[in-house]
């Protein structure tokens, strides 16, 4: 049982899984892997810093020779979920209600006109409601978000032109600025700020940095020498990296912040599957070595030196 | 019978095309079997010098007496310090599973760490800034990672550099083999006695390149302006005291040279050509760059050099300029290349070209001026005995014309100026000294 685990595991968490596996499910052997020397492999690097931008939050992670540097890990609380939310909030304000899906029947009447029926539902609890607007809301935010090129500015995205999106209910909306807003807060956080609704971010704002200063400081932490290699080998994961144009923006703000001497290269698989995937496909790959299978822990040692020693197996 | 015969057709109706099917299409080359046809045109057709792959093993098919399965086998794996046994698909031939050890069980290799007793750390291992703990701490990381000291600085409990965590495990290895070896010379060849880790050079040389990490790109290009800047104040400086100084003393303009770093040609010691005259601005600014480029060469030869200033100063004139400037001075008994190219004979060669330019170019403007002179009349002309210009007779020798000739050009000037009237011109004012010459010339000559 190969597991991936975030990158910055506590000691005692990673005890409990041991515990947990070995008890519970009593399997032959356990190794535990970090999510972002899985994403690393899955690209062929030992080496790279990996961003990984999922729905709970955005890590930056760097890996050297197959090994996470812990000192130099970086997280923010900005995730995907956390652009859901502000996009939600904004339509909101707007006066846009997102009905569930649960919450309407469509009828046909005529071919190709269909009318809404209001279904009343009283056995339905608030949070499913959230959740079930929340996925409507996500859907919006992977069809029609994009990241500006620049960093987003009100009054230059007063007038862009608005794209429209139908929901489920038939309902046609109109998205404009907010097609550009939503993405700039994974670079700037404090934009979200100006969303209404959302005052009651500034408790998460102060600590959230944008993805480029995450970066940048990330790399700071580490050791002179591999500096370089961290730069030129710059891997992005997660659901929320599959944003059209994260690639290229990410790339321009750190040409403009990255020392001369380095070379920037940021890397994103093609297929959005693959990078929302990545850390599974690294898994596979690393379970699969000839090499890896001496590296397992297995039941007879956890037998013999307990939990703890999964520290010395799994580094 | 064909069907030729029976409709008596002539047999031979086609002769042409039929002796083109007889004569084959010449074949490239004939494919060689085991290929399929696509595939060797792929590689031009030509059969490869050094065939890679033996073409009668392509066909070959594996001997079919023995029978292949494949099947779901456990397998140890000696790298292994447990028996743990797992399974994994296994082809095995003719029902025997395959001996041996698990194939990768080979690579599992580990970095020979020292290791030390307590008694041999009390005895020379002792350090001030290290606890034994910590000491035991920093070996055990190392022998888990293999030496890897960034991910051991960053696993570490207490924040100690990776400069510090090397310095102390190579200082630690080598007093170990030291104190270890039977004599010294026997370990004189390790690596590791052989050539001690600097930490001071180590933390030099991480700051520096920290330093060149850390400028962001606006930094880097304030820096090329500033430089570009100095480039350019330098090389104007260099250009006005090659003007003003005419011995310019090569160790002063190596020593300017040297004090900026702009430059990387500080050592050479620049021509000296001193132009005893000040010429025009012209001719002193293509000096500077002639000077400049030459800089850029190491080593030159002089007789190089002067072909480069002729050049440039003969840029300006035309072809047939030039042939004239040869001809006078082939008249004169000058060499058109100097014999003995020393710093003097240059200079005074460069001159005189210089001087004859200048002559000719001025007799051709007097000539011009002389045309244009025959069609006006020039009221304004106040030199005293010129005859008027239209009486002038343009086949009159130059020679008598000696005297007036500077007079005729003041008055030349004159009529240019749009209606001054220009005092007396006794004297001839203050002819330019590069005016004297073509004069003094003309008179030693004809």
């Amino acid at each position: 049982m190969l597991l991936a685990e975030p990158s910055s595991n506590t000691q005692q968490q990673r005890e409990r899984a041991v515990e947990l596996m070995f008890e519970k499910y009593k399997i032959p052997a356990l190794f535990l892997a970090k999510n972002a020397v899985l994403t690393s492999f899955a690209s062929g690097r030992a080496t790279s810093l990996v961003v990984d931008c999922g729905g709970g939050s955005t890590t930056v992670a760097p890996v050297h020779d197959g090994y996470v540097l812990q000192k130099a890990v970086a997280s923010s609380p900005i995730g995907g979920e956390f652009l859901t939310d502000c996009l939600m909030k904004s339509l909101e304000s707007k006066g846009i209600k997102i009905k569930p899906r649960y919450s309407f029947k469509r009828k046909e009447i005529r071919p190709g006109v269909f009318q809404t029926v209001d279904l009343d539902l009283p056995n339905t609890t608030e949070s499913y409601k959230l959740y079930s607007q929340r996925l409507i809301a996500s859907d919006i935010k992977e069809s029609v978000c994009r990241a500006p090129d620049t960093p987003y500015d009100e009054t230059a995205y007063a007038n862009i032109p608005m794209t429209s999106y139908e929901l489920p209910d038939g309902q046609t909306i109109e998205i404009g600025a907010d097609r550009f807003k939503i993405p700039d807060i994974l670079f700037n956080p404090s934009l979200a700020q100006i969303i209404p609704g959302m005052e009651n971010f500034s408790e998460v704002g102060p600590s959230a940095r944008g993805l480029s200063q995450m970066i940048i400081e990330s790399i700071n932490k580490c050791d002179v020498d591999i500096r370089r290699e961290l730069f030129s080998s710059i891997l992005l994961a997660g659901g929320t990296a599959s944003m059209q144009q994260l690639k290229e923006r990410l790339e321009k703000d750190l040409l403009e912040e990255s020392p001369q001497a380095a070379r920037v290269k940021v890397l994103a698989s093609g297929n959005t599957t693959e990078r929302r995937y990545s850390v599974w496909i690294g898994g596979s790959i690393l379970a699969s070595l000839g090499s890896f299978q001496q590296m397992w822990f297995s039941k007879s040692e956890y037998e013999e030196h307990g939990a703890s020693y999964i520290q010395r197996k799994c580094p | 019978m064909d069907a030729k015969d029976i409709l008596g057709l002539p047999k031979t109706q086609f002769p042409i095309p039929q002796e083109k099917k007889s004569r084959p299409p010449k074949e490239p080359q004939r494919k060689p079997d085991g290929i399929s046809r696509e595939v060797y045109a792929l590689t031009g057709g030509i059969a490869p010098l050094m065939p890679s792959i033996e073409v009668s093993q392509l066909k070959k098919r594996p001997p079919s007496d023995e029978k292949i399965t494949w099947q779901w086998l456990p397998f140890t794996n000696s790298a292994r310090k447990d028996d743990l046994q797992l399974f994994h698909w296994v082809r095995v031939v003719n029902g025997v599973p395959p001996t041996g050890d698990y194939a990768f069980a080979k690579y599992n290799k580990k970095v020979n760490i020292v290791k030390y007793t307590d008694e041999e750390y009390e005895k020379y291992l002792s350090d001030p800034a290290w606890t034994k703990e910590e000491t035991d701490q920093l070996f055990e990381l190392c022998e888990q990672f293999d030496l890897r000291f960034v991910v051991i600085a960053d696993r570490f409990p207490s924040s100690r550099t990776v400069e510090e965590l090397k310095d102390r495990y190579y200082s630690v290895s080598r007093a170990i083999l030291l104190a270890r070896a039977p004599s010294p010379a026997d370990v004189a060849g390790h690596p590791v006695v052989k050539e001690p880790y600097n930490m001071s050079q180590e933390i030099e040389r991480k700051r520096a390149l920290s330093m060149v990490l850390s400028h962001t790109k606006q930094q880097d290009r304030k820096d090329a302006e500033v430089l570009a800047e100095a480039k350019r104040i330098t090389e104007s400086r260099l250009a006005a005291k090659g003007a003003e100084e005419p011995d310019l003393p090569p160790t002063a303009g190596a020593g300017a040279e040297n004090s900026e770093k702009a430059m990387a040609t500080g050592d050479i010691a620049s021509p000296s050509n001193p132009s005893a005259v000040p010429g025009t601005s012209v001719v002193m600014a293509d000096n500077a760059s002639i000077l400049a480029s030459l800089r850029m060469l190491r080593v030159y030869l002089r007789s190089y050099a002067l072909d480069q200033m002729v050049q440039a100063a003969s840029s300006s004139a035309g072809l047939r300029t030039i042939k004239r400037v040869e001809q006078l001075m082939q008249e004169l008994g000058v060499n058109l290349k100097p014999k003995v190219p020393t710093k003097a004979v240059c200079a005074e060669h460069l001159e005189l070209r210089r001087d004859i330019l200048a002559l000719l170019n001025l007799q051709k403007q007097l000539q011009n001026k002389e045309a244009e002179g025959s069609f006006h009349d020039s009221p304004y002309s106040e030199a005293p005995g010129t005859p008027k210009r239209s009486n002038r007779d343009q086949d009159r020798p130059f020679m008598p014309e000696a005297l007036n000739f500077g007079a005729d050009r003041l008055g030349k000037n004159n009529q240019k100026r749009k209606g001054l009237q220009v005092p007396g011109r006794t004297s001839e004012g203050a002819p330019s000294p590069a005016h004297k010459r073509p004069r003094k010339l003309k008179a030693s000559d004809l």
